[in-house]
């Protein structure tokens, strides 16, 4: 265990910079800009699943009264190929596809046509004069059945990658991921139990209450300025830039406050083609999405098939885990499976393991990022299995995890080595947690998992000023999704040593700060983090330099120390100590304005483990679940403010617990989703929860300056086999599929 | 496909009074839209699948709305009566308490401030195949994609299934079914008076309508007799949500009890029928025995009958023999 | 047609299509942007504003029935230098994260206190049923309303 270490700001629980703002309605998110003259862009929509789109004629609509832009597939550049950043697989030219359909319509609610016009009721009424010819194809949206040689093809140029020789035959499987190690063959026969078993997870959104909206202009020399809701601008207008082959430093992208994202709002999906519409009339183009369009046609996560097999000897120890899964990518390739492959196993020290993943191309909505990608679909396998193991050996859950449990030094199954984690900490926290001694209550079943995620680090830029008063001005590049404002101004705070309110951190536009990757992979108190840190040690270096100057010292001898400059033990001068303040108000004769910058491409983010434990009531005559108490324990590293970090754990909890019990995609035979709105995808409302209790563990990243660890994806991967777990527990049977609906438990009830 | 948001342009009649709204009724038939408080109306415009030429606004008519007692020692709500004041009302609380739990059940609390009584009674099905706007058998087509071998339909009917499976969705209706209310009916040409196990009406005799309301009457109230007050009630609706979610299936229950002995019972389920599906079966069987687990036990598979499962709501079955056992366990 | 309604204190005239919704008067014709759309469709709750103090969804409210009553949104129920107890509570007790929900959310738990007594975790949940928080759990939301309650109700009976 690293030592405790005392901080003045960090580990405090201050008032975030925009919370005033956010109480009071003041804030401005994607859908609130406005602008002179500003047309309204809505998009037309495919209506079948699959179709070869023969023609697109806009031209009844352009002659609509009140129309004054309408573009298709044909009004686009061809697309520029690369790798997009950020978490979400998949390359740019598939997006540029993904946003405005130009051959095929890949599913029900692909963009093939768009307006703009004076009003939103013009728009609509154009989108119906579009004349679209389709061929319509047979949809293919079985994640199995897509994978059958003979399945209808959505790709014809679609071979597989990722095969152990180059595929001859197009398929509908984009890539496969193996990695093993040992002879798995040898570690079951090495086995006293094995459990097998077959998981289904469906198709979730990440279920951000702001709709995709954004406000583009662009000016009379070609320059492009957007407004939009996104977690992370400046890959926006990379994306944007390559789709519409425009030059980067033409693009200037501005992020409004964000209305949740969780992953979503990674990728463009309407930036461009208001852009396009902005261009070709020639005024400002706000394009907002309705929430119908938002489920069919923006960021789910995958639907997974997930066969797993697990080996262990009586005393715990695993020998053994085989895994096949197939992971629905949607429209274009790009299904988290490769997190999902490489987080399976994570937490465990297992000698011989072998895991296959697949990315198969549905006519669903291409899959965007959502919270830890593809590790709860994985993980919810693995962590049922180990449940399975516990009540074979007749063995406490949490102590089958302890008998396993990765620690520093472990070999991930993914390659490096384990730096410090906290696996094994939170477990022993959990075991001796109050929600795990005390009795499970009557007619309630009590469910353990475990939770990981990688983190991510990425390139992150941070500018500090020190303004002429000393007060301190952070600019960087990470829209706020969750309070990162307020943990950058702890930790510049701490560094500086000066007041939290000393210090004011603002999101910069693409413009006026340096390149930031996207807000997630749960980067941003970690990596945007760090720059902070290094440009408040850039201002202290340069605060020693002006001090030493004033006192006519060499700079090794002076110190910085609580926010001001002093002289080093031994120093042979009569000076005051000089703050921040002092440096600041006579920067003009140290050398001009104190202006403090670093950018980095961080290393080292450090894997966030959890346990989660849940009490879950089953009403065995109505099959309605009722989640008693719900448990979330995490190592955070350090927490910057804790409130967040209990923040994180409690809203990941609320979303893993929506998707086990309620939430999915339903479609129809046609490929059209049956259920595009918040009555019936249901997400958990304040009644289906309890307080969510938490207990943050702090096992220090040693690669960070503070010892960070991202939180905010590892809180959505535990729930959804704790509370799997926890219903096996109280009802006795092992239901396979989620969600865990009343209609699904009674079934299982009924046999 | 288009995802509307807009609403498209309908004109708004703002009646005073009711017999403004009857002449309007009359004049515009099916063409016009009778508006309560609107909640599960907007939906249906923005997404076209419904497109009237009028509302006729009936919320700022105040004869409509209010609670007052009967002399018989019942109760009369107007229509227009928000399913709020419905929820709370004192009146309703003392005597009729099965009313009140089922309206505390209806959606949200912004919706029950907003949507009437009225409109609750009056909405259409949740049937997302209809809803949709696909032209099917209640839209006036010749096909049911429930109730098609992809159909999803864990929703849908067990009971009462003519050609269209959808379900009535009222969290309000069992519990006025089971209560043996009048629902006061007028037009221009007239009043009438239906009961309100006649008020809701299955595919069989109109598939095109949920409702006995023709296309110029207006629903000014429901009469709830004395006959059920202060018997003893059971109410409970299982969805998929604590909240807001419609029934997949709810139970509502009167008994009336002597000696320890039930003398007379209304069972009505929600979510099983197009119409509040009264449980006669099962009233009968119970009469005379006690109100105990063991009567449940003993009557519960009545409840279920005449049920015919579609591919996904065999749940449906349990679910309404164990709210039925729930009702007589008490 | 013409409507004529207060909102927040103020009166307004405006001439919109009779098909126009409260929320678009709010939020287009009076630049009230604090009041979000989430939905459009009457669920998240995020359109929350009160009607004569009731709370209600304003995207499912037809402009021509608001004719006449008293509209108020988040932006008149306190100013930043004098916050509403909910509002403060909201933001002491860190119940929002991305902040959008959070107008909504305000009004509809100012609507519960007024109307309730004796509030405790499971009526609040209840309470605030209509609307979705999708990053919270709702865990420091309820917190915040409880301690709204305590000062708005404490003050109230004095």
């Amino acid at each position: 265990m690293a030592e405790a270490v005392s901080y003045k700001s960090i580990g405090t629980r201050p008032i975030r910079p925009d919370g005033v703002d956010k109480v009071t309605g003041r804030a401005q998110f994607g859908a609130d800009q406005n602008l002179p003259n500003m047309l309204y862009g809505r998009v037309l929509r495919s209506p079948h699943a699959h179709a070869v789109i023969k023609s697109v004629d806009v031209s009844a609509a352009l002659a609509l009264e009140g129309v004054y832009a309408a573009i298709s597939g044909a009004d686009f550049p061809g697309p520029k190929g690369g790798a997009l950043g950020g978490e979400g697989g998949g390359d740019v030219s598939d997006v540029a596809k993904n946003v405005m359909a130009r051959d095929k319509a890949l599913y029900h609610g692909h963009a093939v046509a768009a307006v703009a016009a004076r009003s939103q009721k013009i728009a609509e009424d154009a989108l119906a004069l579009i004349k679209v010819e389709y061929q319509v194809l047979t949809p293919v949206l079985d994640v199995i059945a897509a994978m059958n040689e003979g399945s209808p093809l959505l790709n014809e140029k679609n071979f597989t990658k990722g095969l152990p020789e180059k595929a001859t035959q197009p398929s509908n499987v984009a890539s496969v991921m193996k990695l093993a190690r040992g002879n798995v063959d040898e570690g079951f026969e090495q086995a006293d139990v094995i459990v097998e078993g077959e998981y289904t997870i469906p198709m979730a959104h990440q279920g951000y209450i702001e709709p995709h909206a954004c406000t583009a202009t662009v000016n009379e020399e070609g320059k492009a300025t957007v407004w939009c809701s996104t977690q992370g601008h400046f890959e926006f207008r990379a994306m944007t830039s390559k789709i519409l082959d425009m030059k980067v430093s033409d693009l200037k992208f501005i992020a409004t406050e964000i209305g949740g994202g969780f992953g979503g709002k990674t990728v463009v999906y309407l930036e461009p083609l208001a852009i396009m519409l902005s261009k070709a009339s020639g005024r400002p183009v706000k394009m907002m999405m309705t929430r119908e369009e938002v489920f069919r046609a923006t960021g789910p996560t995958s639907g997974t098939v997930c066969r797993v097999k697990v080996g262990a000897k009586k005393d715990g120890t695993l020998t053994a885990a085989k895994t096949w899964m197939a992971y629905e990518a949607g429209a274009f390739a790009g299904g988290p499976i490769g997190p999902g492959a490489m987080s399976i196993y994570a937490p465990y020290r297992l000698e011989n393991f072998h895991v296959e993943a697949y990315d198969v191309l549905v006519n669903k909505p291409k899959v965007a990022a959502y919270r830890a990608p593809g590790a709860p679909q994985s993980m919810h396998a693995m962590e049922c299995a180990m449940d399975e193991i516990a009540r074979k050996l007749n063995m406490d859950p949490i102590d089958l995890r302890l008998k396993n449990a990765a620690t520093e030094g472990t070999q991930a199954p993914y390659g490096p080595k384990f730096p410090a984690i906290g696996l094994i900490e939170c477990l022993e926290a959990a075991k001796v947690h109050p929600n795990y001694t005390s009795p499970v209550p009557a007619g309630a079943g009590r469910g353990v998992a475990v939770g990981f995620w990688f983190n991510v680090g990425m390139q992150s830029s941070a500018e500090v000023r020190i303004n002429e008063d000393g007060t301190v001005t952070v600019m960087e590049g990470s829209p706020d999704i969750g309070g990162s404002r307020a943990s950058m101004c702890l930790m510049a705070a701490e560094t500086l040593g000066v007041e939290y309110q000393e210090v004011k951190a603002y999101v910069g536009d693409t413009e006026s700060t340096g390149f930031c990757n996207v807000t997630g992979g749960s980067r941003t108190t970690f990596a945007t983090g760090m720059a902070v840190v290094q440009a408040c040690e850039d201002i202290i270096a340069q605060c020693k330099s002006r001090a030493a100057a004033t006192w006519g010292v060499d700079e090794d001898q002076v110190e910085w120390e609580d926010g001001q400059a002093i002289p080093a033990p031994g120093t042979n001068a009569d000076v005051k100590p000089l703050s921040l303040a002092d440096i600041a108000g006579n920067a003009a004769k140290t050398g001009g304005p104190l202006l403090g910058r670093a950018s980095l491409n961080a290393q080292g983010p450090g894997a966030s483990f959890a346990v989660n434990l849940t009490d879950l009531a089953v009403d065995r005559e109505t099959g309605k679940v009722d989640v008693l108490s719900f448990t979330a324990i995490q190592d955070a590293g350090t927490a910057i403010h804790p409130a967040y970090v209990e923040g994180q754990l409690q809203g990941g909890a609320a979303q893993g617990l929506g998707w086990a019990l309620n939430e999915e995609y339903i479609y129809d035979a046609n490929g059209v989703m049956q259920n595009a709105g918040f009555l019936d995808y249901r997400v958990p409302v304040a009644s289906d929860l309890p307080m969510i209790d938490t207990q943050i563990i702090e096992v220090p990243n040693p690669s960070h300056p503070y010892g960070v660890r991202g939180v905010g994806e590892t809180p959505i991967v535990a729930p959804l086999a704790a509370a799997a777990n926890a219903i096996r527990d109280a009802i006795g049977v092992r239901v396979y599929d989620l969600p865990l609906s009343p209609p699904r438990i009674l079934k299982a009830l009924e046999g | 496909m288009t995802s509307y948001d807009v609403m498209p342009a309908t004109e708004l009649y703002q009646p005073v009074n009711i017999e403004d709204a009857t002449a309007l009724a009359a004049r515009l038939g099916r063409k016009g839209w009778l508006l309560g408080g609107g909640q599960d109306t907007y939906g249906w415009l923005k997404d076209r699948a419904k497109r009237p030429d009028a509302f006729i606004d009936l919320t700022g008519i105040d004869v409509l709305k209010g609670i007052r007692s009967l002399p018989d020692g019942g109760v009369e709500i107007g229509s227009m009566t928000t399913i709020t004041e419905v929820a709370q009302n004192p009146l309703i609380n003392e005597k009729f308490t099965l009313l009140s739990a089922a309206a505390k059940t209806v959606a949200s609390p912004q919706i029950r401030n907003m949507g009437t009584l009225g409109g609750n009674l009056c909405q259409d099905t949740r049937c997302w195949y209809y809803r949709r706007g696909l032209n099917c058998y209640r839209a006036g087509g010749n096909i049911c994609y429930a109730d098609s071998p992809e159909g999803m339909n864990r929703e849908h009917a067990l009971f009462g299934a003519s050609r269209c499976v959808a379900v009535t969705p009222s969290d309000t209706a069992p519990a006025l079914v089971a209560l043996e209310a009048t629902m006061l009916i007028t037009s221009a040409s007239g009043s009438r008076q239906v009961a309100a196990e006649d008020f809701f009406v299955g595919p069989a005799t109109d598939i095109l309508n949920m409702t006995a309301l023709q296309a110029d009457e207006i629903l000014v109230s429901v009469r709830i007799p004395r006959k059920w007050a202060d018997a003893t009630f059971y109410h409970e609706k299982v969805a998929d949500r604590n909240v807001w979610d419609f029934a997949l299936v709810s139970l509502c229950a009167a008994f009336k009890e002597d000696a320890g002995q039930i003398t007379d019972a209304r069972l009505v389920a929600g979510g099983v029928d197009c119409v509040p599906h009264r449980l006669r079966e099962v009233e009968q069987a119970i009469i005379g025995q006690p109100r105990n687990e063991t009567t449940g036990e003993a009557v519960k598979v009545r409840a279920t009958s005449a049920a015919t499962t579609l591919n996904y709501n065999q749940f449906k079955v349990p679910l309404m023999q164990n709210l039925v056992l729930r009702a007589l366990r008490g | 047609m013409k409507v004529s309604l207060t909102v927040n204190g103020s009166k307004h005239k405006v001439d919109v299509p009779s098909n126009t919704l409260l929320v678009d008067i709010l939020r287009d014709h009076l630049g009230l942007t604090g009041t979000h759309v989430g939905c459009d469709t009457s669920q998240c709750g995020a359109c929350t504003v009160h009607l004569n103090g009731s709370s209600v969804k304003s995207c499912t409210i037809l402009a021509g029935q608001a004719e006449g009553v008293h509209v108020t949104t988040i932006e008149g129920i306190g100013s930043v230098t004098d916050l509403h107890p909910m509002q403060a509570a909201f933001r002491d007790r860190h119940a929002l994260q991305c902040g959008f929900c959070t107008p909504g959310m305000i009004m509809s738990a100012i609507d519960l206190v007024n109307t309730s007594k004796g509030l405790d975790n499971r009526a609040v949940r209840e309470g605030l049923e209509g609307n979705i928080c999708r990053c919270t759990g709702y865990h420091n939301i309820v917190a915040a309303v409880l301690q709204a309650a305590e000062v708005m109700q404490g003050s109230s009976d004095e």
